[in-house]
């Protein structure tokens, strides 16, 4: 054959399971890392006050800009079987310094995220826990997240299929709790013939927009997270482009269907985490015995809805380091998979107890758990959104580089990324936006990798290139070779 | 999602032309061509092939190689190859067997093994196999050449189907299927008795590459009675294996 094809003996990430999981489970992959339910009974309470009757209106903005960005990812997902997702499509498009940036983004992203939930499933078990007696102290909370955090590491090293199984079942209890337990407050509501709750739209102003609709796009951030187990996939290629353009649209449906039915019932939000949503007694003439068992079951929901984000986020997080460490940007250890298992256990190993230890140690210095949340929340929204920008901007690189730039992808991808290019910096322009503190944190962590990736890069130049390693087909994978009277494994 | 698939009726000819013709290029061109390429020399929509490789290279009918830009064959190709090929035994194979079968009174048949399925290559015609090469190949598990196949196999289940012919021994269970998969590799020897009938019984002994790959085997057949006797011909039948072994590979 006249032309030099390039192709190597085994994968870059020869180790990982191949072919595991349905198409089902690489969708929950990418709802779980969302935390859907956990958002339907929470955000819309953040957003109503800013955008009043327009919720539904900013939610359905976001699912739109999310389905671009989602567009965007799959543009790459049909064309290459990644394992770190983001990290190895902007490294593609963009080179490998963008990559690296988009990649370390993405792990304070997931990172952050999976914080969030470990201390999310940490307060909600101590809340249930506080039912039978047992007291709600820092310490029990701590406790409780140590337990999660274990459960979750022994799960995603035994293997991605289990971990992924249990992920699919709690996801679908947490949705339905959460569904069920809204209808019947709304229905309940509706009963005692009150007055629709009357909002006054509040001022619309630019900033507001920005402010409302930036809010509700951090309740999609997560959603791509499919295109991290895209090697462990049955039918990759297919599989994690139709996970990432549906999840964004499957979301907005049901945040819309939230939006809409605590715009008429009103939903308390107490400024304690335990209890996101007290059902009041008095409002619905439900009994106080039904809204306490209501209450049992939305914390049960918001429980697994954690229980699934932390396992989603961590998947995503330990194949993202998986990636690095096979690079040899970050230390190669990383990058060692389980001979039987077929996990990336040291990425497991190393992420899963930083990621217990940060929201414990910023919980016993705070002590609100509710701050600690949000905090985490707000850094791991800077992360998402940075990866998201960039990966948009690789699009039309990625596709004029392999010679396959149509007009859709030229449109779209800067479209997109001007839209959340331009709502972040109108947000914080105008000052509504209040999160300084968790900005400074986010450039400081950016920091931190620019100084690991020059460091790892310095010592070996040869790391530069090895950036955006992804499941390239091997020479088995070709038929170059091929003998048809032959029997293979 | 499904829907979509579902509500298909074959009423887009166009589209399934067009990505029959890309499949073709890809194939004419070599390893190696460009969506660009492919698109010029049909003369096709560019958004329209890359749209058309993307689904072939997903559904494995085609590889994306290393670089992002080159297209080549992908495995899927494969088992139209092998649907394809048609087993020749050489003459001097052909002579070596016809030796074994004057010592015999036993029928001693010659198959070949593509990746999935048995294929007859040269059978006796004094003592015709009990079962034809459909049914072995519907049958895999219960037939001596079939578990030589399904022995070299990660994933042996993935070859048989749970709907096999009702005279025919059950598919087993994956744990017992696995021991008795396991037995025939370490005895490089696949037996049954009874199993694809009441009344047949069959030995084989596998034919491998120089690099150690299953490529065909040699098989007795005959009446399930004679078993223990069939068992007492496995060394002759070893070393006729042997001899075929650099004729065939």
């Amino acid at each position: 054959m006249a032309k030099n094809l390039n192709v190597r003996a085994s994968s870059p990430v020869a180790g990982l399971g191949r072919g595991r999981l349905t198409f089902v489970q690489v969708l929950a992959q990418s709802v779980s890392a969302v935390a859907p339910s956990a958002v339907m009974v929470t955000l819309p309470a953040l957003v109503i006050p800013a955008a009043g009757r327009s919720t539904i209106g900013v939610f359905v903005a976001a699912a739109l800009l999310m389905t671009l960005v989602g567009y965007c990812v799959a543009q790459f997902a049909t064309r290459m079987i990644a394992v770190s997702g983001l990290y190895s499509y902007i490294a593609k498009g963009l080179g490998p310094r963008p990559g690296f940036a988009g990649g370390w983004s993405l792990v304070i992203g997931y990172a952050c995220a999976a914080m969030a939930s470990i201390l999310g499933a940490g307060s909600y078990s101590t809340a249930l826990l506080g039912r039978l007696g047992v007291p709600s102290t820092t310490a029990s909370v701590a406790l409780c997240a140590v337990v999660v955090g274990g459960f979750a590491l022994a799960l995603m090293i035994r293997g991605v299929q289990v971990s992924s199984r249990i992920t699919l079942v709690v996801e679908a209890f947490a949705i339905v709790v959460a569904s069920t337990v809204l209808v019947v407050a709304f229905v309940q509501s509706w009963h005692t013939e009150q007055q629709p709750r009357v909002l006054d739209d509040p001022s619309w102003t630019s900033s507001t927009v920005a402010f409302a609709l930036l809010i509700a796009i951090t309740s999609y951030v997560g959603f791509e997270s499919a295109s991290t187990v895209a090697r462990e996939a049955r039918n990759p290629l297919t599989a994690v482009p139709r996970a990432v353009k549906w999840t964004p649209l499957v979301l907005g449906a049901l945040y819309a269907g939230a939006a809409y039915l605590q715009l008429a019932g009103p939903v308390h939000q107490s400024d304690s985490l335990t209890i996101v949503l007290a059902l009041p007694p008095e409002a619905g003439g439900m009994s106080s015995e039904v809204a306490s068992a209501l209450s049992v079951l939305v914390e049960f929901g918001i429980l697994a809805s954690w229980l699934a984000c932390v396992m989603g986020s961590v998947t995503a997080l330990s194949r993202t380091l998986f990636a690095m460490g096979r690079e040899g940007v970050l230390p190669s250890a990383l990058g060692r998979a389980h001979s039987r298992f077929q996990t990336p256990y040291v990425a497991l190993l190393v992420a899963v107890p930083v990621v217990v230890a940060v929201p414990i140690g910023y919980l016993s210095i705070s002590g609100s758990p509710h701050d600690v949340l949000m905090g985490l929340l707000a850094v791991s929204a800077h992360g998402y959104v940075i990866a998201y920008v960039l990966v948009c901007i690789a699009t039309p690189a990625f596709l004029r580089r392999i010679g396959e730039l149509t007009v859709a992808p030229l449109v779209f991808g800067p479209l997109a990324a001007a839209i959340m290019t331009a709502l972040v910096v109108w947000a914080a322009l105008s000052h509504t936006f209040f999160a300084g503190t968790a900005t400074a944190v986010y450039i400081a962590l950016m920091a931190v990798g620019a100084a690991v990736f020059l460091v790892r890069v310095a010592r070996s130049r040869g790391r530069l290139q090895n950036v955006g390693v992804y499941d390239e087909p091997v020479a088995d994978d070709l038929l170059m070779t091929y003998q048809p009277w032959e029997v293979r494994r | 999602m499904t829907g979509a698939v579902n509500s298909f009726s074959g009423r887009q000819p166009k589209a399934v032309q067009s990505a029959l013709r890309v499949l073709e290029q890809v194939a004419r061109a070599g390893a190696g061509v460009t969506a660009k390429e492919v698109s010029a020399t049909l003369d096709l929509p560019s958004a329209t092939t890359y749209r058309l490789l993307n689904i072939l290279v997903g559904e494995g009918y085609l590889v994306r190689l290393p670089d992002l830009t080159g297209f080549a064959l992908g495995h899927k190709i494969g088992v139209l190859i092998d649907a394809a090929v048609a087993p020749t035994v050489p003459a001097a194979a052909r002579e070596v067997l016809t030796d074994l079968r004057l010592t015999m009174r036993f029928g001693v048949h010659l198959a070949y093994f593509t990746n999935a399925a048995v294929r007859l290559a040269d059978v006796d015609s004094e003592y015709p196999p009990p079962h034809d090469e459909p049914f072995l190949n519907k049958n895999l598990h219960a037939c001596a050449l079939g578990k030589l196949l399904l022995a070299e196999k990660d994933a042996p289940s993935s070859l048989l189907s749970r709907a096999a012919s009702t005279s025919v021994r059950q598919v087993p269970e994956d744990a017992v299927l696995r021991v008795e998969l396991a037995r025939v590799r370490a005895d490089d020897l696949a037996t049954q008795a009874g199993e694809l009938d009441a009344t047949s019984a069959c030995v084989a002994v596998p034919i491998r590459s120089a690099s150690g790959s299953l490529i065909a085997g040699l098989a007795l057949s005959g009446d399930v009675e004679h078993a223990p006797a069939m068992s007492r011909c496995v060394p002759a039948l070893r070393e006729c294996a042997e001899r075929l072994t650099p004729l065939v590979g």
